[in-house]
């Protein structure tokens, strides 16, 4: 049965709150440029956090994690690719960039999830911090990938033909998914949380720990991720009711793919299963629109923007968290 | 007081495309330019200015009329490779023509 209690979390409720304040037109809004700021955060807290973890743990249990997590972040977007143009007939280009972001995965999901496992008291895995930090760029290169091949099939000219295009070479665009602002900033912070001395770390620690005051600022940002989703229902619409389905039933795709490689493959607690899940799940939205914005520009960013924000995003943190969860006890008998 | 005539080349653009805007002006417009962020709605939906994925720019530059046929192709050639832009010419006055690379006579 599905647990509602999973629902009663403050991260959660916020979320709800920001998605009704945006239904009934409140005029609730955000300074400029703070949910920014409110990710900024997020990723050093999160980044810190790993880190911190990683230093305990012997690196080589850590391993298997980050192959695991490069081969997800290979495989789903095939599979998204392969359902988005076989069932739904969506046009090459867009199911690429789609397709992408399904690979990649959503820092604030994971990190709901976490506050979600915190509430419950389940323990989890740090190695699956390394995990999000790994997931967010192999999606792109697949992306990529299939954006270019795409491209032949369709016999469209590719990035090299336009001599005023430099920027779109294969080299250039991988720099641009590994250097991301998101991508750098929780590597950096996971490494500053696995070198720093333990006393100068818990002098910054009130204000990035989950003990302090991170999960305070995490509700503040998901209030945002709520009126974000809400306005993009009325795109819904217009991307059609396939997309729309598919928003949904992809991340529960991942998350089959998540829990058999949380649970068989690595070995992992409940908690780290789950956790595998709701990455496998999760659709990006810091690193990989960027990139697909830049890499595909014949994708229309409002598909894969309003199916990363307005769909899957409020499905997982809603709908997928607690499910898998479930799912992840089932496994464990 | 003298005024010279110039054009004002304007876009409405994704944030994300902006190191390419930049490109153009330092090619063709000798680096000149300015950008102001940017939010609104259109037939792709709501770039709210919120999240960094959905924040638009809204690029100026300043231009002689000579240079302006070979930024109005480098935008074109952007546009039809699918980056999606709103792209206008506006007439202006401006005063400092040396400003703008020409030298005073």
């Amino acid at each position: 049965m599905f647990d509602f209690s999973g629902l009663l979390i403050p991260a959660v409720l916020f979320f709800m709150l920001g998605f009704l304040a945006s239904v009934i037109r409140s005029d609730l809004k955000f300074p400029e440029g703070m949910s920014k700021g409110l990710t900024i955060y997020l990723l050093v807290g999160i980044g810190l956090f790993g880190g911190i973890e990683l230093a305990k743990v012997d690196l080589s249990e850590a391993i298997g994690s980050v192959v695991a997590a490069i081969a997800l972040g290979f495989i789903t977007p095939l599979i998204a690719y392969g359902i988005l143009t076989m069932v739904g007939k969506v046009g090459r280009m867009d199911a690429s960039a789609i397709a992408a972001h399904y690979g990649s995965v959503s820092a604030a999901t994971f990190l709901t999830a976490v506050a979600f496992l915190e509430a419950r008291h389940v323990n989890f895995e740090s190695h699956t911090v390394i995990m999000l930090a790994i997931m967010e760029s192999p999606a792109i290169i697949v992306g990529l990938f299939l954006a270019s091949m795409s491209r032949r099939m369709l016999g469209l000219n590719g990035q090299s033909d336009d001599k005023h295009n430099s920027e779109g070479t294969f080299g250039h665009l991988l720099r641009d998914a590994f250097t991301n602002g998101g991508v750098v900033l929780l590597f950096g912070s996971m490494l500053i949380g696995m070198i720093a001395t333990s006393n100068s770390l818990d002098k910054i620690m009130p204000f990035f720990s989950k003990q302090g005051i991170f999960m305070g600022v995490l509700s503040l940002f998901l209030l945002e991720m709520g009126m974000e989703a809400a306005k993009r229902i009325h795109e819904f619409r217009k991307i059609g009711f396939f997309l729309v389905g598919f928003g949904m039933v992809m991340p529960l795709v991942g998350a089959v793919i998540g829990l058999i490689t949380g649970h068989y493959f690595l070995g992992l607690s409940v908690g780290g299963t789950t956790l595998v899940a709701v990455l496998a799940a999760s659709a990006s939205y810091i690193a990989v629109p960027p990139a697909m914005r830049m890499a595909v520009p014949e994708a229309n960013p409002s598909l894969y923007l309003t199916l990363a924000i307005g769909v899957t995003f409020p499905f997982n943190v809603i709908i997928g968290i607690p499910l898998y969860y479930q799912a992840a006890t089932w496994l464990f008998g | 007081m003298e005024l010279y005539a110039k054009k004002v080349v304007h876009i409405v653009a994704s944030a994300d495309i902006e190191s390419r805007l930049v490109k153009i002006a330092q090619e063709y417009n000798r680096g000149g330019y300015t950008i102001y962020p940017a939010r609104g709605g259109g037939d792709l939906g709501v770039q709210s200015g919120m999240l960094d994925v959905d924040s638009n720019i809204a690029f100026m530059m300043v231009v002689s009329e000579k240079d302006l046929d070979q930024i109005l192709q480098a935008l074109d050639r952007m546009i039809k490779r699918g980056y999606q832009m709103i792209a206008y010419v506006l007439d202006a006055q401006v005063l400092r023509r040396e400003k703008f690379g020409v030298k005073p006579s």
